[in-house]
């Protein structure tokens, strides 16, 4: 065989195979996966709110908030569990981080309340 | 601005997904609203049918949710308009609300009327219903040979049917090895086997090669068991008849006195009702000398959900409808092609071929893309 | 004279002038008049033969500024 073939004879080769080996079937599965990605793509593209969330999760804030919280549930699974109670409780609340959470549970609410 | 379509076909999804893209703006203000008003939460994908006649596709593959496929800014209710009042800008719903707007769009489409001629629906298959397609394709199963007559009604949609469902009867005759048992007769109702000139020219050597006996200028008039019979007083016998009927309007069309028939008198290039300046019309209700076909509806909604939505914004339409339709035609044996025509240009197809099969393969999947309004 | 039903089919290719006469026809009573406008060149042989071939009539043929008219009576 040889290679000595021009670009368009390869390109001819190269759709008589595609040709050969395609079967309704697999166009049938083909159009159905292209019609399901058009409309996937169509709504997130014109998602206000998809498009802001892909905004912010280039920001390096967001990559930080999202390694805290992997890493906050990690040390929380692994934790023992709280006594509960009120001494408890006392014991949660004089941990300064525990009080940064509630401040920063304190400005969410009041972004949500805005 | 409230702008009501009413049917939730082919034209009237890809106007009200036009419309809503157009007009997000105004929507969101609040200065523009859209409603679909429908028979059906469903929506069908009517050219399958012809593939669930023959096994070649599912039923479940016909159907998606109209709500999956419409703009989340529609409005849409499973409610069809029973009265419609056009000097007062309003309609009647079958719950008996009543629904004003600003502009109206008709889109109810058309449907099969085996009743109007006598003894079809007893002795004939056809498959221009679920149900119908479905009864078709059992009773080819049981078909062992014999005599089979296609036979066409006027008026119809889909004008490449009565070509299509005979190539792919041939297809499925020989894929059952029964073929050399079959004897196919054609009929058609004008002086060729198809109406546009260019495809009759390439078909009817297709059927000299391929044994299919035709007979053109064969109206039907009556079918007894056994035999259906034209208006021209010709006759045909069958073990076997596979019929596209003759197509009305809907009968709310009818009942409201629109339009002759179910088919509303339409501008040919504005596509408002004539003496309506805000009702549009569009898809097999018009009563315009052209293809029922989808894509007739498709080119039309795109026209037309420009030109209202210029009326909206500039109160000026922009844009003319050019007739344009475009209409595959299975040729069997794994090849299509297609007709492209509008107004001005007639058609000229070329000889079939496997890659336009597969893209009408890809498309029967990818139309709901297209009702959604991205293609 | 009652009105005459125009079925303008000019510059039509699908379903074409003929197929337009036979769909009106159908919807007409029976003594009703149509006037078909057509621009296609095998109008004037086909619709005549098909008239002919059904048993209705054919009241008048005409052509004015490239446009065929043909008017048809319903007979039955």
């Amino acid at each position: 065989m040889s290679s000595d073939i021009s670009i368009q004879q390869q390109v001819d080769r190269f759709m008589q195979g595609a040709g050969d080996a395609l079967t309704d079937d697999t166009v049938a599965r083909l159009g159905f996966m292209m019609n399901e990605l058009l409309i996937i793509a169509d709504r997130v593209t014109r998602n206000k709110n998809i498009m802001k969330l892909l905004e912010m999760s280039e920001s390096k804030d967001f990559a930080k908030m999202l390694d805290a919280l992997s890493v906050a549930y990690g040390s929380y699974k692994d934790a023992p569990r709280t006594t509960g109670g009120i001494a408890g409780m006392l014991k949660c609340m004089s941990d300064p981080d525990v009080q940064g959470a509630l401040k920063l549970l304190g400005s969410f609410s009041k972004e949500l309340n805005k | 601005m409230h702008i009501l379509v009413v049917g939730g076909g082919m034209g009237g999804t890809i106007l009200a997904n036009n419309l809503a893209r157009r007009l997000s703006g105004e929507i969101e203000q609040g200065s523009a609203k859209i409603t679909m008003l429908s028979a059906s939460d469903k929506h069908m994908y009517q050219p399958g049918l012809l593939y669930v006649a023959v096994g070649k596709m599912s039923t479940s593959e016909l159907y998606r949710d109209q709500k999956s496929l419409l703009e989340p800014s529609i409005d849409f209710k499973v409610d069809p308009v029973e009265k419609f009042d056009l000097d007062n800008n309003s309609v009647t719903t079958k719950s008996g609300k009543k629904v004003s707007y600003d502009i109206l769009c008709i889109a109810t489409g058309s449907r099969g009327n085996a009743a109007g001629i006598p003894g079809l629906a007893e002795n004939a298959c056809q498959f221009y219903t679920e149900s119908d397609a479905l009864a078709m394709y059992k009773k080819l199963q049981k078909f062992e040979g014999g005599k089979v007559v296609v036979a066409t009604g006027v008026p119809h949609k889909c004008p490449m049917s009565p070509l299509e469902i005979t190539f792919f009867l041939i297809d499925y005759f020989k894929k059952r090895g029964i073929w050399d048992k079959v004897d196919l007769h054609y009929t058609y109702p004008i002086g060729r086997v198809h109406s546009l000139e260019p495809v009759a020219n390439w078909a009817a050597p297709e059927f000299d090669k391929l044994g299919v006996t035709y007979e053109t200028l064969f109206n039907m008039k009556e079918v007894v068991p056994g035999k259906v019979i034209s208006e021209e007083d010709s006759s045909a016998e069958f073990d076997l008849l596979v019929t596209v009927p003759p197509h009305k309007g809907m009968q709310v069309i009818e009942d409201n006195g629109l339009g002759a028939g179910g088919f509303i008198p339409t501008d040919k290039k504005k596509l408002n009702m004539e003496g309506r300046e805000n009702v549009f019309v569009l898809g097999d209700t018009t009563n315009l000398p052209i293809s029922k076909a989808g894509s007739t509806a498709h080119f039309e909604a795109e026209a037309l959900g420009e030109n209202i939505a210029a009326l909206v914004q500039q109160g000026e339409p922009v844009r003319e409808y050019d007739g344009k339709v475009f209409c595959f035609i299975e040729a069997g044996d794994g090849k299509a092609t297609y007709a492209m025509f509008n107004y001005d240009n007639p058609p000229n197809p070329q000889a079939p071929t496997s890659g336009l099969h597969w893209f009408k393969t890809a498309y029967n999947r990818m139309y709901w893309a297209s009702a959604r309004g991205i293609i | 004279m009652s009105d005459r039903i125009l079925v303008d089919a000019k510059n039509t290719f699908c379903p074409g002038p003929l197929m337009e006469l036979i769909a009106n026809m159908k919807m007409a009573e029976v003594g009703a008049e149509l006037e078909l406008l057509s621009t296609d060149e095998g109008s004037a042989a086909d619709i005549p033969e098909w008239i002919n071939k059904v048993g209705h009539e054919i009241i008048d043929s005409f052509k004015e500024d490239d446009v065929l008219h043909i008017v048809v009576k319903k007979l039955k």
